[in-house]
């Protein structure tokens, strides 16, 4: 069974970028839904309910750091990964210590996100990057 | 297998993102910014950061990154932007502009290393990669000062305190030391340090750190983790649990005799349970994230049912894939006239009931796809303000522009394609229009320049406006200076009007005559501006006053491609005229019609009608005989009123309009050409234009 993963960025592109890296991973994660701000990515979290979220820290309307708070409200065991741009150590940092599982840092690269989800997400099998 | 176009995507939105800066910036500069909006810019800035960045364009992401620290700190209060300050982030916008139509043409990027230095000169606080901290983490990552002067560790100590005390080191399980080095070039290798932390936390509890979270935080961090742990996990486990974290190069564990181990750095501190959320954020001090209390009645309160409304209420789309359905819908409205000749069916029968209600069906279809394509002015001013601002900045000269009815809307492309056609006028009224500052304060005329952009709906049309208040054009040196170059001759010359003389300077290669002798003050690039606007289906009318100033006005179809027009038959072909242009048809008999001033023309109620024969007209022949009766087709040019006689009028019909290729163009009687039901070709005759031609001639 892939793992449900929603998306959350405002740019479509950074969006796309990571859909991209996921539907290529061998089946491993399905692309459940996405949300472009913080609010859209509750709603869509409860309606849901994916075992991975992906989510951009600076958002429109309710940014990513509030987002994951209120998603680990709904689901304390909810697994949400941050996708961070270079230079903002203290978002990332804030939101680790709201609770969400790990980082992803812009640009990403198709073998590092991989790695990153195998890591937090022992059902997505280990160590075995797309090519 | 999916491939998404990513450098399109790219492409188009990062120019969203820098024309809503532009925007911001434009707003700021006339009066100071709410904080959200503020919060915006940095936004923008942000978003084009991380684009840029995953593109592989390092010198864009680096100007957005100056910029988004800068808007960062001004967010934050930390500066107070002067129009200095506003004027460079300006500048560094249309750097960031100038890179992405750099990306859309593959040419080399221009750099922003210098406005970049500008900017990063500006922030206070120049540490290198990382943002002032804001973070709402308990251990207090703080404010600017608690980070400048080495107050940082009382300041993190602080908050703190008050709220939980120090965790008692008296757990009963052995102490670990678990020494941890993160892969050296490890992206954000601080915010990896706090993930290894909390991983680290699954399996026992946290005691001390070093160094503290707060160089953690803020970017400081030199990449070796140091932590005490009371854990019952076997240190082997332990150490291979944590070295299999991403980015972690090397991991020991090993018992810690004493806390006093762990102790060698003077930076350490004890690792902080998390606060309540409601007291981290008040420390934090954070608005917008930090006011718990004020949540119930801001917006997220409103919750997850606008949440997921917004959710499913908007979608984009490919304007490519937009031109494919409006093709087809054009498609299909031929095929419902294909289809009405085929069947021909009674008035009244089930037939001709059904056609009507597929008749309904594509034009409802037809006018949701238009609106759909409808974008407003606005959304290419900000591209114009640009342009404005770099041409009267690099001629010197103090430009103010005034848009007004940004709210009409236009189909996109027609937008797109005028937005060339616009910046020549702008650059026209600026170099040549807009008089120097002395020059103008001789005059008596205000030292700044002003140039106004007026859009207004007329009908059917959206009418364009450009005026500026510079010296004008002379018509009568624009008729002197055709006699001379031998484009026209004196007698010609002298029989144009005004304001057929002013449409010289459209002539190619009449403008750069005029640029030599420098007379008209005008009209570098104006035959590509009369040709553009002709070929979306507009006119172009120049007006002009000495000394006064100049103003252009063109009329253009909000809409595109689909076009009811009359089909008529003359010289032995087939023209389309379209709809829009003509106000009525009737018969005309020729004894009515008189000769008056070398015109044929008639009285057609209080209206002096001159009339044209399409078919003399298009075969040199203008004053062939008319027939005893034939049909004509009403039309105004300005206040005067014509008649444009064919042999036969088919009928009317919706066209698909397809623009004509080289050297066809060139003609501008013709607006484009229509494929027929029965594929025959028929051209669209533009009368405005055809009259033009004809009065020339």
């Amino acid at each position: 069974m892939p793992i449900r993963v929603l998306v959350v960025d405002d740019a479509m592109f950074m969006r796309s970028m990571i859909k991209d890296i996921l539907v290529n991973a061998g089946g491993r994660y399905e692309i459940v839904g996405e949300a472009s701000n913080g609010r859209e990515a509750i709603a869509r979290f409860r309606e849901l309910n994916p075992q991975l979220v992906t989510m951009d820290i600076v958002m429109p309307q309710l940014d990513g750091i509030e987002a994951t708070r209120e998603i680990l409200k709904v689901d304390p065991a909810a697994v949400i990964v941050m996708c961070s741009a270079m230079g903002q150590e203290a978002l990332v940092v804030e939101s680790i210590s709201a609770g969400a599982k790990d980082f992803i840092v812009k640009p990403f690269t198709s073998e590092r996100v991989l790695q990153v989800l195998a890591k937090i997400l022992p059902g997505a099998g280990r160590g075995s990057a797309a090519p | 297998m999916e491939s998404p176009d990513f450098l399109g995507l790219f492409i188009s939105e990062a120019r969203e993102h820098i024309e809503g800066q532009a925007a911001l910036l434009a707003r700021a500069r006339a009066s100071a910014l709410e904080r959200e909006e503020i919060h915006d810019l940095f936004r923008h800035a942000h978003s084009i950061k991380g684009m840029a960045a995953a593109m592989s364009f390092p010198r864009m992401s680096a100007l957005a990154h100056a910029m988004e620290d800068l808007l960062h700190l001004w967010r934050d209060g930390a500066v107070t932007p002067t129009p200095e300050t506003l004027e460079l982030l300006t500048r560094a916008s249309d750097r960031l502009s100038a890179q992405v139509d750099a990306i859309a043409a593959h040419s080399d990027l221009p750099g922003g290393e210098e406005i970049e230095r500008q900017i990063r000169a500006l922030c206070p606080d120049p540490m290198g990669d990382a943002p002032v901290a804001s973070t709402a983490w308990p251990g207090g990552v703080g404010s600017p000062e608690s980070r400048a002067g080495g107050r940082g560790e009382s300041a993190a100590g602080q908050g703190e305190a008050g709220a939980n005390p120090m965790p008692t080191p008296d757990d009963p399980r052995p102490r670990l030391l678990v020494d941890i080095a993160i892969r050296p070039g490890a992206p954000l290798p601080g915010a990896r340090a706090v993930v290894i932390l909390k991983r680290l936390e699954e399996h026992g509890r946290v005691l001390e750190i070093s160094p503290s979270l707060h160089v953690l935080a803020t970017g400081h961090f030199s990449g070796r983790l140091r932590v005490v742990l009371a854990s019952s996990v076997a240190p082997d486990r332990l150490g291979s649990i944590a070295g299999d974290l991403p980015d972690v190069a090397a991991c020991h564990v090993a018992p810690a005799a004493s806390p006093d181990d762990a102790t060698a750095e003077d930076d350490r501190r004890l690792m902080q349970r998390r606060a309540p959320p409601d007291r981290r954020a008040s420390e934090a001090g954070v608005p917008g994230r930090a006011n718990e209390e004020g949540r119930g009645a801001g917006p997220e309160s409103t919750g997850e049912g606008v949440g997921r409304a917004e959710a499913i209420s908007t979608i984009r789309v490919a304007t490519e894939r937009m031109d494919h359905l409006l093709d087809g819908i054009g498609e299909l409205i031929l095929d419902r006239e294909r289809l009405k000749r085929a069947l021909a069916p009674e008035p009244g029968s089930r037939e001709a009931e059904i056609l009507e209600g597929f008749g309904r069906t594509v034009d409802a279809l037809r006018d949701e796809v238009m609106t759909m394509r409808l974008l407003p002015f606005s959304s290419i001013v900000p591209r114009l303000e640009r342009a404005v601002r770099d041409l009267a900045g690099r001629l010197g000269k103090d430009v103010d522009l005034d848009v007004r009815g940004t709210e009409v809307s236009l189909d996109r492309s027609t937008l797109e394609e005028m937005i060339d056609p616009l910046q020549h006028i702008l650059r026209n009224s600026i170099d040549h229009g807009l008089e120097a500052v002395e020059e103008r304060r001789t005059v008596g005329k205000p030292a700044r320049g002003r140039i106004e952009i007026e859009l207004s709906r007329r009908d059917e049309r959206v009418c364009l406006a450009v005026s500026d208040d510079g010296r004008g054009m002379d018509p009568q040196a624009l008729r002197r200076v055709a006699v001379e170059r031998r484009m026209l001759s004196r007698e010609l010359a002298m029989r144009l009007s005004d304001e057929e003389a002013l449409m010289l300077v459209t002539i190619p290669g009449f403008s750069t005559a005029t640029r030599t002798t420098d007379i008209s003050g005008r009209g570098v690039g104006m035959d590509v501006v009369r040709m553009r606007v002709q070929k979306l289906g507009g006119h172009l009318i120049i007006r002009s006053q000495v000394g006064v100033g100049t103003r252009l006005e063109m009329d253009l179809p909000p809409t595109v491609t689909v076009t009811r027009a009359f089909l008529c038959r003359a010289a032995g072909g087939i023209f389309a005229v379209p709809v829009s242009a003509v106000q009525a048809t009737f018969q005309v008999r020729r004894d009515s019609v008189q000769a008056s001033q070398g015109e044929r023309v008639l009285r057609r109620g209080d209206d002096l009608v001159t009339v044209l024969p399409l078919g003399g007209i298009l075969s040199g022949d203008r004053a062939a005989p008319f027939p005893d009766t034939f049909p004509a087709l009403v039309y105004h040019v300005g206040h005067r009123a014509y008649a444009l006689g064919v042999d036969e009028i088919l009928g009317e019909e919706p066209i698909v309009v397809k623009p004509l290729r080289h050297p066809l163009e060139l003609l501008p009687q013709y607006a484009g050409a229509a494929i027929l039901n029965d594929g025959q070709i028929a051209l669209i005759v533009d009368p405005v234009n055809l009259t033009r031609t004809a009065r020339q001639a």
